[in-house]
């Protein structure tokens, strides 16, 4: 029994450490989607703004304005890279717990171990139980059946 | 009546209940658990003891607890038995292991 309840807080922490792997790649694609963005309204205002300014005023400004979005993509490379760590911090502390959670139920296993015969006789008894509570209902059936 | 009482607390069956009084706790406290596991059992499984009417179901869920507990205490018995009779070896039921 014990195994069954490890297998399935297994399968969680797996699921839970999937969806923070998904959810950190979406961050990921959301702030470089921004960054695309940013980029493309930027040169839309520039040209807007300083279409009519000269040529090296405008070859200035727009570096300046690519270094802008240097540093942007960095933060947010930064950030990305923030995130992940965090993520990989949750994903450690998941892999301990379930540790932890599989050492608890291993425990739980060597007791069972140490105590086969307890563990034996408990089964068999439910399973004696469960053979009179359907020869219980067999006979019922059969009583049902005269009676009609 | 007393005569007989006397003659079970001076028989050898009483020496040997109280050289292994410890084991013999032990079974009973085993025996006393295991209502639990049964009661485990019926709320983790209503849908074998749910029956037409409350009544009903009151009796599947006697009937699987009586012969339940019946073959736990034989079980136990012939587990905990076997550690009181290391020295004397009678012959008897080896419960569900017989037919395994």
């Amino acid at each position: 029994m014990s195994l069954d309840v490890n297998k399935i807080i297994t399968e969680s922490l797996q699921t839970i450490t999937k969806d923070q792997e998904v959810i950190t790649e979406d961050i990921s694609t959301d702030l470089k989607n921004a960054g695309e963005d940013i980029k493309t309204g930027s040169k839309k205002i520039f040209h807007k703004v300083f279409g009519s300014k000269t040529d090296v005023m405008k070859d200035e400004l727009e570096g300046q304005l690519h270094k802008g979005l240097n540093k942007a993509e960095e933060v947010g490379d930064n950030v990305k890279e923030g995130i992940s760590k965090a993520g990989k911090k949750v994903a450690e502390f998941a892999d301990e717990a379930k540790e932890k959670i599989v050492s608890a139920g291993n425990i739980v296993a060597d007791q069972v171990k140490e105590h086969p015969g307890v563990a034996a006789a408990t089964v068999a008894a439910i399973a004696a139980g469960l053979g009179g509570l359907a020869l219980r209902k067999r006979m019922k059936k059969v009583k049902e059946g005269q009676n009609k | 009546m007393l005569e007989r009482v006397n003659a079970l607390l001076e028989s050898e069956g009483n020496e040997l209940v109280e050289k292994h009084e410890g084991v013999l706790v032990e079974a009973m406290i085993l025996v006393n658990d295991f209502q639990k596991d049964l009661k485990a059992f019926v709320l983790n499984n209503p849908v074998e003891f749910i029956g037409e009417n409350t009544e009903d179901t009151f009796k599947n869920i006697r009937v699987f607890a009586e012969v339940a507990t019946s073959q736990f205490v034989s079980e136990v018995s012939n587990l905990y038995g076997g550690i009181i009779q290391e020295e004397v070896v009678v012959p008897g039921d080896k419960g569900i292991s017989e037919y395994l």
